[in-house]
């Protein structure tokens, strides 16, 4: 009996051995954007950014998100820190409906998605980085290794697809399914950027509250930390709108 | 002056321990340099490193949240400048209080002050009253379609950037109303004309070509003389558009008649009635975003004067139709290192610029290339590339001016950011190629400027 039974387990892991990252990549992507990540959330996020010389700089945001498993995550992100940008909003609809609301105007212009790979607000971060549409669309993932606590996924870019990143090595612990560590390699298939998050139990979710992201290169990083997060509130669509982009 | 902005900085000071309010502002020293000497300009008169303009702005700005619906902001404006006034010959002399005004110049106002009350009686009904900048249009600062507010073209002169095709607030009543959460019809009333302010010294430049007085035509303050505009937008097919219709009047003076019969030459200037219809759009197509306007210009009837000397009056009207103004734009980032953002557009119709009838050409003098003039076609473009973590901008601006003759202006900048909300500006604006048109006229009054900025 005991032999059948280790005979079906076996049966049950042998593809993930066989390098079937695909299932697990789909996992980790039900706690992100899926069925199993909070329907929606609210938080302030804390980014300072380092540069080479160890000089810091603060900015503070506060975003709200709703899951859209069908389709892609609605996002608006208000910066309240420094004063020059004060009250800049941001608001993201799909990969290619976003706007940029500035206050000194009372002007809520559109903006196109072309700055993607371009730095956020100064940062490690790209843009692209600050988004959550998932890998799966976009990448074919294979695991690499397994062991009793984690993970690791080398995700590679499918053909014709336009991401910056070549390709995408993960860290993934299998109590939370959310990667610890990501290693992002460019088109020359150099490793660019080094991303490491502390992920915590916000109610029932995994959720990343801290990442560091390094830049390999230039010798900078950023941390971004989220305070106060708030899951499952209900949030509004009303939130997700233009109208709530010029409020205070 | 000074007691009212004693007082106002007291209400800003106390509001906020009341009502939570944000207090936020600016500081900014703005200097400009002519690099080139041009004794005999049309606008200019000046040598080599002559100040061209030198400003202080202190920007206050309050606002807060009544209630979940109720907010409110404010912002107040005050320039001074560090040479002393001398009037007329006289010695710089302070009032009878000893307040410096009279002596240095010093300008105060009240930029705007609105009050905003969302879900007004109705659900989804947004209401604003107040002074407030309203804008309508897709393109990137030279909206044809945005005409609620006039622009500001005493500062479009100064050449500090900040300024370009900026449009003053004015006072009115603003209903947005949302229908889901894409489409907004908006209906805006506007309690009376709307004026651009006109640089210092433009009626003395306007009677100087004729060696003759002007004189401006001024409607009753009456219920019927005010502006109101509707504009209903939506997104189609991932395309944000929208459908625009504004009623008021053209907010730079039109000139209408010329008389020379009098002894002094007098010129004749309105503010005509004027219909905007516009369509506006934008979107993004494989990862690169375009814009448009459209808008169709109807005057009102205005009958043109010319008489010379003992001669017959000769009448016309100075609009035969309607006319087309237009704005096609892209913008797109270049993915060499941190990105090379690019913006460019194609413009018909510069704000000023109008479609006159051939007799007014004839006997008031309109053609391409002059303020006022035809319209002109326009490519202007712009490129920036931040470096250093945002800490560095370095930009090329620039226009093309395509009239009868052509020429072109050329605006590099370099944007430091010192420390988070502190920047030093500096650029140049330098015109080169046909003197006879509207900004070739500038090609000897090559400008530098710096300007230093702190947000509060």
């Amino acid at each position: 009996m005991r032999k059948i039974i280790s005979f079906f387990l076996i049966l049950a892991i042998v593809p993930l051995f066989a390098g079937d990252g695909n299932a697990i990549l789909k996992r980790i992507e039900e706690r992100l954007i899926g069925e199993k990540a909070p329907k929606d959330m609210h938080s302030f996020m804390v980014m300072t950014i380092v540069d080479s010389h160890g000089n810091r700089k603060l900015r503070e945001i506060e975003a709200w998100e709703k899951n859209n498993p069908e389709k892609d995550d609605w996002r608006v992100m208000k910066f309240r820190k420094p004063a020059d940008v004060r009250g800049v909003g941001f608001l993201v609809l799909s990969e290619d409906q976003m706007y940029l609301y500035l206050p000194e105007f009372h002007r809520i212009r559109r903006i196109a998605s072309h700055n993607k790979k371009e730095p956020f607000m100064g940062s490690d971060f790209s843009y692209e980085d600050m988004g959550t549409s998932g890998f799966s669309k976009y990448y074919d993932a294979k695991l690499i290794k397994e062991t009793e606590k984690e993970y690791v996924l080398e995700l590679k870019r499918k053909p014709g697809v336009k991401k910056p990143y070549s390709k995408i090595k993960l860290w993934v612990p299998r109590e939370s399914m959310i990667p610890s560590k990501m290693e992002l390699y460019d088109n020359s298939g150099e490793l660019t950027k080094v991303a490491i998050q502390t992920v915590k139990k916000v109610g029932k979710y995994w959720i990343p509250v801290k990442i560091k992201m390094s830049s390999v290169k230039k010798g900078t990083y950023t941390i971004l930390e989220m305070k106060d997060i708030e899951v499952d509130r209900g949030l509004s669509p009303r939130i997700f709108t233009k109208r709530f982009l010029k409020r205070r | 002056m000074r007691k009212a902005l004693g007082l106002i900085l007291v209400i800003f000071m106390v509001v906020p321990a009341f009502a939570e309010a944000e207090l936020s502002g600016r500081i900014k020293l703005f200097s400009s340099l002519f690099l080139s000497e041009n004794q005999q300009g049309e606008f200019f008169s000046h040598e080599a490193g002559e100040f061209a303009f030198k400003r202080v702005e202190f920007r206050l700005k309050v606002q807060g949240d009544v209630s979940d619906n109720i907010s409110y902001g404010a912002r107040l404006d005050a320039f001074s400048g560090p040479d002393a006034f001398f009037n007329s010959g006289y010695f710089p002399e302070s009032g009878p209080l000893a307040s410096p005004v009279r002596e240095e110049p010093f300008e105060f106002n009240l930029y705007e002050a609105y009050i905003k009350v969302s879900d007004f009686l109705i659900k989804n009904l947004d209401f604003t009253v107040g002074k407030q900048r309203i804008s309508w249009g897709t393109a990137d600062k030279v909206n044809v379609v945005d005409n609620l507010n006039p622009i500001d073209f005493a500062n479009f002169l100064t050449f500090d950037p900040d300024y370009f095709n900026e449009r003053r607030p004015q006072t009115a009543f603003n209903f947005e109303y949302y229908i889901g959460n894409e489409t907004k019809l908006q209906a805006v009333w506007l309690i009376s004309r709307q004026y651009s302010p006109l640089p210092s010294g433009f009626t003395y430049l306007s009677g100087r070509q004729f060696g003759a007085r002007v004189s401006i035509d001024q409607e009753k303050a009456l219920l019927k003389n005010t502006n109101f505009g509707f504009r209903a937008s939506t997104v189609v097919f991932n395309t944000d558009i929208a459908l625009s219709w504004y009623h008021g009047n053209f907010h730079l003076p039109v000139l209408y008649g010329v008389e020379s019969a009098k002894e002094f030459p007098e010129l004749h200037y309105s503010y005509p009635e004027l219909d905007v219809l516009g369509v506006s759009f934008s979107g993004e197509l494989a990862s690169v975003g375009f814009w448009g306007e459209v808008a169709y210009y109807i005057p009102g009837d205005i009958n043109g004067m010319l008489r010379l000397g003992m001669g017959p009056t000769i009448g016309f009207d100075v609009f035969e139709s309607g006319y087309f103004k237009y704005v096609f734009g892209m913008d797109y980032t270049i993915g060499i290192g941190n990105g090379i953002y690019v913006n460019a557009q194609f413009l018909h119709g510069f704000f000023d610029e109008r479609d006159y009838s051939p007799e007014a050409e004839q006997f008031l003098g309109f053609k391409k290339g002059q303020f006022f003039g035809e319209i002109e076609n326009y490519v202007i473009a712009r490129m920036e590339y931040k470096m250093l973590g945002d800490s560095v901008k370095l930009s090329l601006g620039g226009f093309v001016e395509l009239g009868e003759g052509t020429s072109y202006a050329l605006m590099p900048g370099l944007e430091i950011r010192v420390k988070d909300a502190l920047t030093v500006e500096a650029g140049t604006f330098a015109v080169f190629g046909d003197r006879n048109t509207k900004f070739g006229a500038f090609k000897d009054d090559k400008i530098g400027f710096v300007a230093l900025k702190l947000d509060f």
